[in-house]
């Protein structure tokens, strides 16, 4: 009888441990922990959802979900505490900034008619979204009232990736269609004024920031067609913003990458990842480029997982076909690859 | 160098041979449909021809030819936004830029995007249209893997003077207003048309991308457009000469697209284009000689603004040039064999932005064709060779045959052949991405058919047109991204097409009436077929499995009444979205004020009010009425 006690005992202070538990648990969603890809599609774009403990992909979530497509050429997304924001740049001026429940995944506002919407960074419990494929703007979304504040920032021609470091936001002017800005805004984040413009290598597109909170750039440099079909690239490089006092120090690249989502930085802020004409590892505290290839391949978007340092590859085969993402170890090693929608950019992971 | 010489002492030889034989020889009776008939004309009946009944011409005598196709023919059209917005064609599982369109036997096809705009083509302009299925590469030239649309006026030397003045309205602010001419003496004759053209457009759709699937109004979707159109023939004994002139301009706004928010655009494109035709053709006893030639002129600027700035982001202008001669030589060697030698030379120029400068090219070709008569058969055999200085089309050829089996009122038809399509301006010469060095797509097919037709008595029968098909390409050209960024065609596909196409015709007449009865019914299974490809049998974007269409026309005195049918299964559109089928009804009623000289029609299309779209997130209209007169003096 006293063992059965015992027993009964034991059993229930299991039970408190596991319920316990359970409650400090996130609540994972619909879909729950895993690997979120954006897919820009060719008619219209998707999220996939990759479940790394199993290897099953769903794709097409926000569609499953919503009863109705994303939207053509999303850009852009990122996890807030409650949602998760994904941009839709569009082709014919219409885009949009869609608001998900990131647990139910259903729609719960988007903010339309904007021209050309293309990156988010989510900071504070708000979205900051750039937008202008010429003279460019960040937009301001308050998460908590679901509410875009009625004036937007102006900065540089083609704003791209944002990063904030230090409460500041800085913003990536690429130049957009006509690849003619070399700069980087720095916005105060508590007056939502540009209170500096850091000039770089030309055509910013890609920013991480590192463990000592300076801010990389990758710079695609501006295209020189004159020789086509041998193109050149003016400026190319990587810019490393010195936050501190705003200095700038610069590699040149030769063979940069024409894409958008270039860089990535691995979990400690020690190492970051770009891609040129591979895909190449930097310690931030390395003062030269580095020679050896991490990755003997081109990818269009990369990213790293926060958990564990992998490093997450998009690799787009064709504007209408299932493409694949692949995932690396931080040591360059092959670990998996999924097929998931068309023309991914980029992995979020939850 | 070397091609270019041989093709020069060919020409030279075979002309010569041509000169001396007619001096040799005495009279061969030719009768004057073959004078007038083409190499083309001649070869293409062991084609699938379908020639549009003139009755449904008139019936959409007030759209463009893609309407009218998509009403009549085995064809999709993939259309932006309703009437005016911009059309391609898709036949048997090809691209637009895989159906060459031919006014008078001249090629039309953009050199820029190789596709023809069907959306700029008045129904009204013409006096036949035929749609040529999977045509052969070796007779029609480049770009037939799908097939050919012809449209042509035809030569009527018969004594006449006809003037029309037409003018129509319809919903969606639509309005026309024509004015034609068709006189001939004999000797001369004369058509001659102007047009004018303008449609609003703004039609309510329910939005099936955007939730809860609310009602919206397209905007910005408005197209103007004004032309004219000319041929004057003009025959003197054994001579024919003919010249023809097409000018026309569209203002066309590019409407938004379903989805979330309004439907937002600020896209705009201007087309215009001046044809101008000139042909000669001489009977030399048992030779017939022909020399064609066109200057072609093709404008277009699209431009794109910024919502905020209202600055233009894109300001692109897309012209060519384009000077086109062939000679044609025809010997009939006795009245069972005779052959045919052309010789073309082109002079292409593309003058595009996205060029950043001026590209030429010059290109030629030899065919030779031989038609072989049997008692109940006939043999058709071609074989051609293109070449140009940027790139190398591969030989082509051809090989089609038909029996009639008398008794039973049945034509077997064969046909193989092979087929190529030279790489567009686009293709090659686009900055960004253009490549060149694009190899030109290469592919063959075979058909077999089988004709029936049953004459019930001295005015109604019934007619039955089956066909079988296969066509391959094997270097399709796809645009695919590259390790820059930036995207690049490539020669990275093998795509298949099968199927099987029926026509079904019965006329029967009631008295003084007399019913039409059309049924088409259209199978076709497009699909890539690289072993090595992540798409391997996966079907193509945009290509329905089945097309089905009826018309049924009725006939009494003054009153022309047709009930037409349009149907398409679901498709998939590009990144695997579906498209669901679709199916519509037009109703028209024709009826002619004889004393009055007046016609009047009136029209209800898709009757039933179906929501389409016939390329994703682009909306189609819904119920819609257009009420037309036509005097005639």
């Amino acid at each position: 009888m006293r063992k059965i006690a015992k027993l009964a005992f034991y059993a229930l202070i299991f039970s408190l441990l596991v319920v316990s538990c359970t409650d400090d648990e996130e609540n994972y969603g619909l879909y729950g922990k895993g690997v979120y890809v954006l897919n820009e599609g060719s008619a219209s774009g998707s999220v996939s959802y990759i479940n790394t403990d199993n290897d099953d992909v769903t794709n097409g979530i926000f569609a499953l979900n919503n009863g109705v497509p994303l939207g053509q050429y999303p850009q852009s997304m990122a996890f807030s505490k409650d949602y998760l924001v994904i941009v839709v740049t569009t082709s014919n001026g219409a885009g949009s900034i869609e608001i998900v429940d990131k647990e139910t995944m259903l729609s719960v506002a988007a903010f339309t008619e904007l021209s050309y919407p293309r990156e988010v960074t989510i900071y504070d419990n708000k979205a900051y979204v750039t937008n202008g494929s010429g003279e460019g703007v960040v937009y301001v979304v308050d998460l908590k009232t679901l509410t875009m504040n009625s004036t937007s920032i102006a900065v540089g021609h083609g704003p791209e990736k944002m990063v904030v470091s230090n409460d500041k936001l800085y913003v990536a002017n690429s130049g957009g269609w006509l690849n003619d800005d070399n700069t980087v805004s720095v916005i105060n984040l508590n007056t939502l004024t540009v209170e500096n413009t850091i000039t770089v290598k030309a055509c910013p597109k890609d920013m991480v920031v590192d463990a000592d909170g300076n801010v990389w750039v990758n710079c695609g440099g501006a295209p020189d067609y004159s020789n086509y079909p041998n193109v050149s690239y003016t400026d190319a490089g990587l810019s490393k913003i010195n936050t501190e006092d705003n200095s700038v120090t610069s590699w040149p690249i030769a063979n940069p990458s024409g894409t958008v989502k270039n860089m990535a930085v691995s979990p400690d802020g020690s190492t970051i990842y770009f891609v040129s004409d591979a895909v190449y590892a930097m310690e931030v505290s390395s003062s030269t480029l580095p020679s050896a290839k991490f990755i003997d391949d081109t990818f269009y978007g990369i990213d790293v997982n926060p958990d564990n340092g992998d490093v997450w590859v998009c690799d787009q085969l064709s504007y209408s076909d299932p493409s694949v993402v692949k995932c690396y170890s931080k040591e360059g090693a092959f670990k998996a690859e999924y097929t998931v929608g068309v023309s991914p950019n980029s992995c979020m992971f939850w | 160098m070397k091609n270019w010489l041989f093709l020069f002492v060919i020409f030279i030889g075979h002309y010569s041979v041509g000169l001396t034989q007619d001096m040799a020889r005495d009279t061969m009776h030719i009768v004057e449909v073959e004078i007038i008939e083409s190499r083309r004309e001649l070869l293409s009946d062991t084609e699938r021809k379908i020639t549009i009944d003139t009755s449904q011409m008139h019936n959409y005598l007030s759209t463009d030819v893609s309407y009218l196709l998509s009403k009549t023919s085995l064809v999709n059209i993939l259309n932006y936004g309703g009437e005016g917005a911009q059309s391609s064609i898709s036949i048997r599982g090809g691209g637009s830029s895989h159906t060459s369109v031919l006014w008078n036997g001249l090629p039309i096809n953009s050199l820029t995007t190789g596709g023809a705009d069907l959306s700029m083509v008045n129904v009204r302009g013409f006096d036949e249209i035929n749609v040529i299925y999977g045509a052969s590469g070796s007779v029609y030239g480049s770009g037939t893997f799908g097939g050919v649309v012809e449209l042509n006026n035809l030569l009527d030397f018969h004594k006449k003077k006809e003037f029309n003045v037409n003018a129509g309205y319809g919903s969606f602010s639509n309005q026309k207003y024509g004015f034609q001419a068709r006189v001939a003496s004999g000797q001369v004759t004369y058509s001659g048309q102007l047009f004018v053209s303008k449609i609003k457009n703004d039609f309510k759709y329910t939005d099936q991308l955007e939730l809860g699937h609310p009602t919206e109004t397209l905007t910005h979707n408005q197209t103007e457009g004004y032309g004219m159109i000319h041929n004057a023939n003009f025959k003197l004994g054994k001579n024919y000469l003919n010249v023809g002139l097409w000018y026309q301009v569209k203002d066309n706004n590019i409407p938004g697209t379903m989805g979330r928010g309004k439907p937002v655009s600020y896209q705009n494109q201007i087309d215009s284009t001046l044809k101008i035709a000139w042909g000669y053709k001489r009977v030399f006893n048992n030779i017939k000689a022909e020399y064609q030639s066109g200057w072609i002129r093709d404008y277009m600027l699209y431009t794109d603004k910024d919502p905020v700035t209202m600055n233009y982001r894109t300001y692109s202008e897309i012209g060519s040039y384009r000077w086109l001669n062939s000679i044609n030589t025809r010997f009939y060697l006795n009245d069972r064999f005779d052959f045919d030698v052309l010789f073309r030379y082109n002079y292409l120029i593309g003058d595009v932005t996205a060029y950043q400068k001026k590209v030429y090219e010059h290109e030629g070709g030899l065919s030779v064709s031989g038609r072989y008569l049997f008692d109940h058969s006939k043999i058709n055999i071609s074989l051609s060779q293109d070449l140009n200085t940027e790139t190398s089309p591969p030989l082509m050829f051809s090989l089609g045959g038909l029996h009639q089996l008398l008794s039973q009122h049945i034509t077997l038809r064969g046909k193989f052949g092979t087929h190529y399509r030279r790489p567009t301006f686009n293709e090659r010469y686009w900055i960004p991405g253009g490549n060149v060095n694009l190899k030109s797509e290469k592919g063959y097919g075979f058909e077999f058919g089988a004709d029936w037709k049953k004459n019930i008595n001295a005015s109604d029968f019934v007619l039955l047109k089956t066909s079988f098909f296969l066509t391959n390409n094997e270097e399709m050209i796809l645009w695919m991204p590259t390790l820059s960024g930036n995207s690049e065609p490539q020669n990275s596909s093998e795509v298949m097409s099968r199927g099987i196409e029926v026509d079904f015709h019965w006329l029967k007449t009631l008295g003084k009436s007399d019913l039409n009865f059309y049924i088409r019914y259209g199978f076709n299974d497009s699909y890539y077929n690289d072993e090595s490809d992540v798409n391997y049998k996966q079907n193509l974007a945009y290509k329905p499995k089945h097309i089905i269409r009826t018309n049924v026309v009725y006939g009494l005195k003054n009153l022309d009444l047709s009930l037409n049918n349009s149907f398409q299964s679901k498709t998939e559109a590009t990144s695997g979205w579906l498209m669901k089928e679709v199916f519509l009804t037009d109703v028209i009623c024709n009826y002619r004020f004889k004393s009055l000289h007046l016609e009047g029609q009136f029209k209800v299309e898709n009757v039933f009010n179906e929501s389409y779209q016939m390329v994703y997130a682009y909306p189609m209209p819904g119920r819609n009425y257009y009420i037309g007169i036509n005097y005639k003096f």
